[in-house]
């Protein structure tokens, strides 16, 4: 099982849709995925269901005696969700007094991984509110990846050492006191989002990052995207069901699995 | 200074403002939050001390300087910064 958070402080990324459809992507070649909603917004869950207040993600940081039990949705072929908690950031705030406030999702994991059958997963993705907050310190905690979407403007590119600075002081605030490791080990590799074609700074990103190791792969802006999340679905998705759109986007199909193939190799 | 929109010499500049800021414990947010939370739930209470005529005159001098509404808050100020 590979637990993979889709992070950035940036907003307007491309964290949603990148972790819908390479969940989806995934789940289509036959691996089982969960997703998880740790944004209060909660746009990854509106894509297949309805926001609640019950059974969501939120009951994982709360305390034993308060916490209903976390439901997980089937919403696809090999694909699950856990929904968001459009409150969820009410609640970080007040897990600043706890001690063990950035391993409460660790400790749920843990504790429900039997009940809940989470080790069937091949993977977990998880999607998270643009921030560095005590919720998505949560998620990096658990994750064997990080995947962060940085695009080609000044501030789009520049959250990358934000996060990178961030992500090394919560590695040292976070570790084990008998052997000093730190318990945050997820290797972060930055994702190149909306890249269009015929704008100098698309290009100069691109010259610029050029041979770095840290990016896994380097996604195009295509209206398809949008489109395909207005209709609830990922592009693959639509365009299975959509043959005006699978004619109109061949092309692209095709080099969208050769993206998330090169993401999935990355990651693997 | 190169005019290129993405360079090495701006990404060192960027990463080392991050590291900077964020390595200054001293006023980073829960620091800020503890002493306002602190505030809110403390009650003030009434105390006797001594000091000279001569403090007491700069204290409020002092007070009044640097914009304090009285002797008490000016006080509880400087505590709070030791």
């Amino acid at each position: 099982m590979k637990i993979i958070t889709f992070t950035a402080i940036k907003g307007g990324v491309g964290k949603t849709t990148l972790t819908l459809n390479y969940g989806d992507w995934l789940a289509k070649h036959g691996k089982k995925v969960l997703l998880i909603d740790l944004d209060h917004q909660c746009n990854l869950t509106t894509v297949f269901e309805k926001t609640r207040r019950n059974n969501t993600i939120a009951e994982a940081f709360k305390e034993n005696d308060n916490a209903q039990k976390v439901k997980i949705d089937s919403v696809g072929p090999n694909l699950d969700l856990i929904a968001g908690f459009i409150d969820l950031d009410v609640l970080g705030s007040y897990l600043e007094n706890n001690s063990n406030k950035e391993m409460m999702l660790f400790m749920w994991f843990k504790n429900n991984s039997d009940s809940l059958n989470l080790t069937d997963y091949d993977y977990i993705l998880i999607d998270t509110h643009p921030d560095f907050s005590t919720i998505t310190k949560n998620a990096i905690a658990i994750s064997n990846y990080l995947l962060s979407p940085i695009t080609p403007s000044e501030h789009g590119y520049n959250a990358k050492f934000d996060l990178e600075t961030r992500l090394e002081k919560f590695r040292k605030s976070l570790f084990d006191y008998r052997t000093g490791e730190t318990y945050v080990d997820a290797k972060l590799f930055f994702i190149v989002n909306m890249i269009r074609h015929n704008t100098s700074m698309s290009r100069d990103l691109l010259k610029h990052i050029e041979g770095d190791e840290t990016v896994a792969t380097i996604i195009p802006e295509r209206e398809l995207f949008n489109k395909a999340t207005a209709r609830h679905a990922s592009i693959f998705e639509l365009a299975n069901h959509d043959k005006s759109v699978l004619k109109q986007n061949q092309k692209f199909i095709k080099k969208a699995d050769h993206l998330f193939q090169e993401l999935a190799s990355k990651t693997k | 200074m190169s005019l290129d929109s993405f360079n090495h010499k701006k990404d060192e500049e960027m990463r080392e403002s991050y590291e900077t800021t964020l390595k200054d414990n001293k006023n980073d947010a829960v620091a800020f939050l503890k002493n306002i939370s602190r505030k809110e739930v403390e009650r003030k209470r009434s105390v006797t001390f001594s000091i000279t005529e001569s403090q007491l005159k700069k204290m409020d001098t002092a007070a009044r300087k640097n914009g304090f509404k009285n002797r008490s808050e000016f006080l509880a100020s400087i505590i709070d910064a030791i």
